[in-house]
């Protein structure tokens, strides 16, 4: 159905008719592309070897070559010098862990989002600060962008074919941020992940928009609860799901939390024992999807049944990452039997 | 042959044809499948057996191959 975009050469008379072509030809996320010239592609790939397997992406399951990924660099709006961790992205999404099949093709309205860590977010400018999840950074904006047009061009994730989800969320048109390192107190999230601090590290996670957390208290506790009853309120992923959800603590909260003794390790502890929930008197369809897709998760306590947001307290992805003006933190719902991957940016 | 809910049944198609097996026979079922009470799963196993037994023994749209 859709055309090979890595194909013949093509040309057009001027940008608009390829814009017209592109969007038709279903090559884009609805948006103005970058031509992806010949030029434009070999500076993407920057001496890399295009011919370079890295796997096959689902639900169409088309051979993903590194040529392949350049081209969607290129059509996102990439400089060259992204390319790097836009490979690593690819790596981290084709990983089996992720669960690209799933993300991709289910009705939930889960997509992929990316973390940079290390010496690459501020050699490309990634945005770790004030309104990282939104607009305004080019390399944010692109990397997450190449990332959907792979999983659309490649993995053929097209809207009531290969991607049947209901709602779908704005951050479906990428989604890239970095830890704020400077700001965390804490070890940054690829070193917990057993990276050196000098590495730069992109870990994908299959998750859907990030939902807020305001809390104006400067109480640690207050804090901590607050993000552990947005955890799981219902009709959350994570209330169905076992998998791995990410926690964005912004650098306001992260102060007041260190400053009262947690480390990242203690908060997981603490999010995963207090963001649990009582299913004690929740039947029906809900209520059996609960225990039996999150039996893992699954605590009694008595006569009480209590769910657990995942497995372990480990599961739980803390980073650090926003801007210095407000109390606010974030909780990403995971997709089902999405773990995070980390990669390292080479 | 596989088994597809029936809100998956375009991406069944596409996936198919991607994996270079246009018209592998596709049994339909209905969709949510996760939750279900045991007695509806099992009617609904009933159900789909018809369409998976014909799967099986018809070559479908894998004629051609």
């Amino acid at each position: 159905m859709t055309a090979d975009i890595t194909g013949d050469l093509l040309s057009y008379a001027d940008t608009d008719a390829m814009h017209d072509e592109f969007y038709a030809s279903q090559w884009t996320d609805g948006l103005p592309v970058v031509a992806p010239t010949e030029e434009r592609v070999a500076a993407m790939l920057g001496g890399r070897d295009g011919d370079e397997l890295l796997g096959t992406m689902p639900p169409r399951w088309r051979r993903t070559y590194v040529h392949h990924v350049a081209v969607n660099a290129v059509l996102a709006g990439c400089r060259p010098d992204y390319f790097p961790v836009v490979l690593a992205g690819i790596r981290a999404v084709l990983d089996i862990r992720l669960n690209l099949y799933g993300v991709q093709g289910t009705t939930n309205p889960a997509g992929v989002m990316l973390v940079v860590n290390g010496p690459a977010r501020t050699e490309l400018d990634v945005n770790s600060g004030h309104n990282l999840f939104g607009q305004g950074w080019r390399a944010n904006a692109t990397i997450g962008r190449a990332i959907r047009l792979c999983m659309i061009n490649i993995g053929g994730g097209l809207p009531e074919l290969g991607d049947m989800s209901t709602l779908g969320n704005p951050n479906k048109y990428g989604s890239c941020i970095a830890e704020n390192e400077e700001e965390s107190p804490w070890e940054p999230f690829h070193v917990e992940r057993g990276f050196a601090a000098e590495a730069s590290v992109v870990t994908a996670a299959g998750v859907t928009a990030p939902q807020n957390v305001a809390i104006l208290s400067q109480d640690p506790v207050m804090i901590l609860d607050g993000i552990a009853g947005s955890l799981m309120p219902g009709g959350a992923n994570l209330v169905l799901f076992t998998a791995q959800p990410l926690v964005v603590i912004g650098p306001v909260h992260a102060k007041h939390l260190a400053r009262n003794g947690y480390d990242k390790p203690s908060i997981r502890e603490y999010l995963w024992e207090h963001g649990t929930i009582d299913i004690t008197d929740v039947g029906g369809t809900d209520g059996k999807a609960m225990r039996e897709w999150k039996a893992g998760c699954l605590h009694v306590d008595g006569t009480r049944e209590l769910l657990r947001p995942s497995v372990a307290a480990e599961d739980i992805g803390i980073v650090v990452a926003g801007g210095r003006s407000g109390p606010h933190s974030a909780v990403l719902q995971p997709f089902n039997h999405t773990q995070l991957v980390s990669v390292p940016v080479t | 042959m596989t088994i597809v809910g029936e809100t998956f049944r375009m991406i069944a198609d596409y996936e198919s044809e991607g994996l270079g097996l246009p018209g592998l026979p596709l049994a339909i079922v209905e969709y949510p499948m996760g939750g279900v009470p045991t007695e509806e799963a099992v009617a609904r196993a009933h159900r789909a057996y018809g369409q998976i037994l014909g799967g099986l023994l018809s070559r479908g749209g894998l004629d051609d191959r």
